[in-house]
């Protein structure tokens, strides 16, 4: 980290440094204004500012083995950790040396609309070479991060840690964590499949934790064939606590971090910042227990426990000690779905480890899940009412495996409390201060967290961001916010430029955050105050659910025009973009009997889809049919469309004329017709496709494919009115290649390589 | 630190050539691992042990182990990691402390290699072995007071906070031992020599404590046992604000179980003990009593 820093604690100046903070963001002339940015030299040294230089540039990274492209900010990922003192101001020049434009988002921070840093909704991107200034008094202290808000950037490297200390903090000796995911796919290319249902991932997972796939195999295996059988019954297709797999869970950017300067007995404040891109972490420390001491850089009362999870963008503070001497203890973060870890040494010496993380129970979650799962796709609280992450959802949703009790009653008693470890919820939190907001008009939204999990489709009431209008707020009102996550993933739901108070049954002293981590099935209340102006966002941080549409922008009436975006519709217009995306997904079945294949282009709301079967003998014959149409219900079973099919086939000689189930003869050898139809998604996931086409003939078809019978091995059905029908089955060797054997009542049996875009 | 620099640091290590027939590359090292048995040697190389990458012979006497590994697939770092977590304190690693406490009894070695911790040090070990930075969770019968009659009364919460803890854990053959350790607290109260208020306030409570701990005594059905403890926390929570407990007790409440149940804690954090490790953490604490 070669950032430069320079301060000044002049306290007559800094006020009016601060009273005349009407931060500028602007093109900056760095010769002039900035001193020669080239050397890392500072300019002009100004009381009460500090300042940074970062550097934005491409880099390649090897974290597994691969070579891979990333994004380092001064040479580093992370991204340097930041410094200030509360009251100062904060000058950060940003050089952009890539040849795509960026951003720099403050998250947790209270700043003029126009530096939040989020692209065309609250400020200008920063172009390919160019060169930004942000400026803005701190007036906070606490734990807080940076990280870019253009496309999936975050999850390359543009993430860092931005501490603010209180101007009369008395010293102790501290260390920042800042945590991440890193995957060796693209991560354009992971969105891509996450919205083709590619269950590759679990695949990868399997390795690493057998059973991840929850194929029909590990089902029986675990003796819960019942249970898989009525997940799929509620089309359901598998469990999921994360959707990426992640080659590498990092430590401020390594799998491994050390601290060895801190020696024994002190106490130490480790500020712990989950800068993922989707990844929960679960933290316990081998030295003891900690003290939560903050979270999202705001003070809480001090609470012990034994372990706490982390939602995506959350930070904690948390006092620890290092009990003995010349040893290391492990601060161990586990991604919740036990994948992987990052560890953190805590002094020097030998290295006590921590108790690791078991894996999960999956089948008893999915149980759990079926239970709660309403036919219609919607969950069932069953008359609790959760909230505030009180019900342990890794432990009832998706306990440990329990291994044998080694060594008896005696051994199980010895290593914890009777009833297991203590485990942080946000029911605790309470903040030192009264946090009531001040006196004014209470409004009151809910907001109802849904998704489709097949088809990656992340929305706030079923609608994303660029479906839905603006949430128009005034200044000096109070708005209280009731969120129930109605759908199968917990998403930590993240606002702009406000703490909110959580109601969590301490009154007065409901703490304050900026990140609410919400379960699936949970309800919670958040209020917060209007106090700024201009446009706020509010949406999940899991980056591929916010690219997806989880979103709103609340934004104040009456607000003055904001400089960075001169032209206002066309940049509303341009933030929109990102959820308005299209997905390709192609596949072909080299055979030896023909080639089979299908394309889609998909959007939120509608799909372009292509099959064909391409015979090498006339008599096998040529087909093609394709349809386009929109997606309806909340759950998209529903696919009404037009389409066209076009066969022609030679028959063979001495064969027989063909009938269909409703008599109506058949035209499978020559067919060039127009379709309407509708496809259903029926219990079991079974396709049911029914149409009419221009001669007037009726055909009903039904189709399940990808019936997980192994965790690599995938079983396809079809059969339909034309009396043709269709098994085969796959082995998944690679992301994109898989091994098929099928049978096919016009091309008859045959074996070949498939491929998957 | 790089791999060479941990290989290095190791005090009792020397690396020589090999020509082990399964492990390709093989270098082999030899280091200290503590354990005490045989079955202790089974489970170390058990740990060490993984196809074409590593294989351990460790010796009960000497407490050494002879590690083969392959330099290009592994570390001796890595291998030494997954003897520790297998439960044995090394040169590198100490076991975390639910692998060592979950050996087999004649395996539990000393261990020596943990530094002492200092005294004065404001951790501390609890009887369960988890060190405690601070002391929120304090043991129930530490109260402050001398008095004969008081430490009766203290007695009676102790014993229902263990009682308490049984639950939670859903064991019910010890809460059903802490049952009756609390009834015979409960018995034992000298009411003739508690001052008039406190005399008062007991005879008042001490009818609504009685069989519900006679109850939880005299069963090892769990069901039975929470319903007879939730009938205790009213008589206790009076108990509790009439008498110097001296502790901080919380007041929890679990809206699920019977259309909502309270019960008293020491801990600030949720153990619900009317559901155990279903749902540990529901509930919320609905009050607080201060000492």
């Amino acid at each position: 980290m070669i950032a430069v820093r320079e301060r000044s604690t002049s306290k007559g100046v800094q006020r009016t440094i601060t009273a005349l903070a009407f931060l500028l963001l602007a093109t900056v002339d760095t010769d002039a204004q900035y001193g020669d940015i080239s050397t890392g030299q500072a300019g002009p040294a100004s009381p009460g500012v500090t300042r940074y230089e970062l550097s934005i540039a491409d880099t390649v990274v090897d974290y597994s083995g691969k070579e891979r492209q990333a994004i380092a900010v001064n040479g580093s990922i992370p991204m340097p950790t930041l410094t200030f003192t509360e009251g100062d101001t904060a000058l950060i020049v940003v050089h952009n040396r890539m040849r795509v434009e960026t951003s720099l988002h403050w998250h947790g921070l209270i700043l003029p609309n126009e530096m939040d840093g989020v692209p065309y909704l609250t400020t200008a991107p920063i172009p390919p070479e160019g060169t930004v200034a942000y400026k803005f008094p701190l007036v906070q202290s606490g734990t807080y991060w940076y990280h870019s808000h253009t496309q999936l950037q975050e999850q390359v490297g543009m993430y860092g840690a931005l501490i603010i200390h209180k101007r009369d903090e008395p010293p102790m000796p501290e260390q920042v964590i800042i945590l991440s995911d890193w995957t060796d796919a693209d991560p354009a290319q992971v969105h891509r499949r996450l919205h083709n249902a590619n269950d590759w991932p679990a695949i990868q997972k399997h390795r690493v934790r057998p059973g991840s796939v929850q194929s029909y195999l590990d089902a029986i295996k675990a003796g819960r064939f019942g249970t898989k059988v009525t997940n799929e019954w509620k089309r359901m297709r598998a469990m999921d606590v994360s959707d990426v797999y992640y080659e590498r869970f990092l430590a401020n950017g390594r799998p491994e971090a050390e601290a060895p300067e801190l020696a024994a007995g002190q106490r130490v404040r480790l500020r712990v910042i989950n800068g993922s891109s989707s990844t929960y972490f679960w933290i316990s420390y081998a030295g003891g227990r900690m003290a939560v001491v903050a979270s999202d850089g705001m003070d809480v009362e001090p609470v012990e426990v034994d372990r706490f999870i982390m939602g995506v963008a959350e930070t904690y503070d948390v006092l620890v000690d290092l009990p003995a001497d010349s040893t290391a203890y492990e601060l161990l973060a586990t991604s919740e779905d036990r994948t992987g870890s990052a560890s953190l040494w805590l002094g020097s010496g030998v290295r006590q480890l921590d108790d690791p993380l078991g894996p999960l129970d999956y089948f008893a979650g999915m149980g759990m899940m079926n239970d709660m799962m309403r036919m219609d796709g919607s969950m069932d609280d069953m008359g609790m009412r959760m909230g505030l992450q009180r019900m342990d959802m890794n432990a009832v949703m998706y306990p440990e495996v329990q291994g044998p009790p080694e060594g008896g009653q005696e051994a199980q008693a010895g290593h914890r409390t009777p009833d297991g470890p203590l485990t942080l919820n946000y029911g605790m939190l309470r903040s030192p201060v009264p946090t009531t907001l001040p006196p004014g008009p209470v409004r009151e939204l809910r907001f109802e967290l849904t998704g489709n999990m097949d088809r990656y489709l992340w929305t706030i009431d079923n609608k994303t961001v660029s479906e839905a209008d603006r949430i128009l707020i005034r200044k000096g009102e109070n708005l209280r916010i009731i969120l129930h996550n109605n759908s199968m993933m917990r998403h930590p739901m993240h606002l702009h430029g406000h703490f909110f108070r959580v109601l969590n049954g301490q009154g007065d002293h409901a703490p304050l955050k900026n990140v609410l981590d919400i379960m699936p099935m949970e309800t919670d209340t958040i209020e917060f105050a209007a106090t700024e102006y201009g446009d706020w966002f509010f949406h999940c941080h899991i980056l591929y659910h916010m690219m997806s549409g989880m979103g709103r922008v609340f934004s104040y009436t009456d607000s003055p025009p904001n400089p960075q975006l001169p032209d206002a519709p066309k940049a509303w217009r341009s933030f929109l973009k990102d959820d308005r995306y299209t997905h390709l997904m192609f596949q072909n079945d080299f055979a030896t009997n023909g080639n089979d294949g299908e394309a889609m282009l998909q959007g939120k709301r509608w799909k372009w889809q292509a099959e064909w079967r391409l015979g090498y003998m006339a008599h096998h014959g040529y087909e093609m049919e394709t349809h386009l149409g929109p997606l309806l219900g909340p759950r998209q079973w529903w696919f009404p469309y037009i389409g066209f099919d076009w066969r022609d086939r030679t028959p063979e000689m001495g064969g027989m004329p063909e009938d269909d189930l409703f008599g109506q003869g058949n035209t499978k050898d020559r067919r060039a017709a127009l379709c309407l139809g509708i496809q259903y998604t029926l219990p079991m996931l079974f396709v049911l496709d029914a149409r009419i086409d221009s001669d007037q003939r009726v055909r009903a078809q039904l189709m399940r494919e990808d019936i997980p019978l192994t965790p690599r091995a995938r079983l396809d059905l079809m059969g339909n009115s034309d009396l043709e029908y269709m098994a085969r089955v796959r082995y998944i060797l690679t992301k994109e290649l898989a091994l098929t054997s099928h049978y096919d009542s016009d091309m008859g049996f045959g074996v070949g390589l498939a491929f998957t875009y | 630190m790089d791999t060479k620099a941990i290989l290095l640091s190791l005090p009792l290590l020397a690396f020589l050539p090999s020509c082990n027939a399964q492990i390709k590359h093989a270098r082999t090292a030899t280091v200290r691992i503590d354990g005490n048995c045989g079955m202790c040697e089974a489970t170390i190389e058990k740990a060490a042990d993984v196809k074409a990458e590593a294989h351990a012979d460790w010796d009960k006497d000497t407490k050494q182990a002879v590690i083969v590994l392959d330099t290009t697939r592994t570390t001796l770092d890595a291998v030494l990691r997954r003897i520790a977590n297998a439960g044995y304190d090394n040169e590198r690693y100490l076991a975390p402390d639910a692998a060592y406490a979950g050996l087999p009894a004649c395996c539990r070695y000393e261990r020596s290699r943990r530094a002492p911790e200092p005294e004065g040090t404001p951790a501390g070990h609890d009887a369960h072995g988890h060190r405690h930075t601070a002391g929120t969770e304090q043991a129930a019968n530490a109260a402050p007071s001398d008095q004969s009659p008081q430490q009766e009364l203290n007695a009676v919460f102790a014993a229902y906070f263990s009682m308490k803890d049984a639950l939670v854990a859903s064991d019910a053959a010890l809460a059903r031992q802490r049952g009756a350790a609390f009834d015979e607290a409960v018995h034992s109260v000298p009411m003739d020599k508690l001052d008039p208020k406190l005399h008062t306030l007991w005879m008042d409570v001490m009818p609504g404590l009685m069989d519900p701990a006679h109850l939880i005594s005299g069963t090892t059905d769990l069901k039975k046992q929470r319903d007879a403890f939730a009938q205790l926390t009213t008589p206790m929570k009076r108990l509790a604000q009439g008498f110097p407990t001296g502790l901080t007790i919380y007041v929890d409440h679990c809206p699920m179980y019977n259309g909502g149940s309270d019960w008293l804690s020491t801990d600030q954090a949720i153990k619900n003990p009317f559901f155990g490790s279903a749902m540990l953490g529901c509930g919320s604490v609905s009050g607080t009593i201060e000492p």
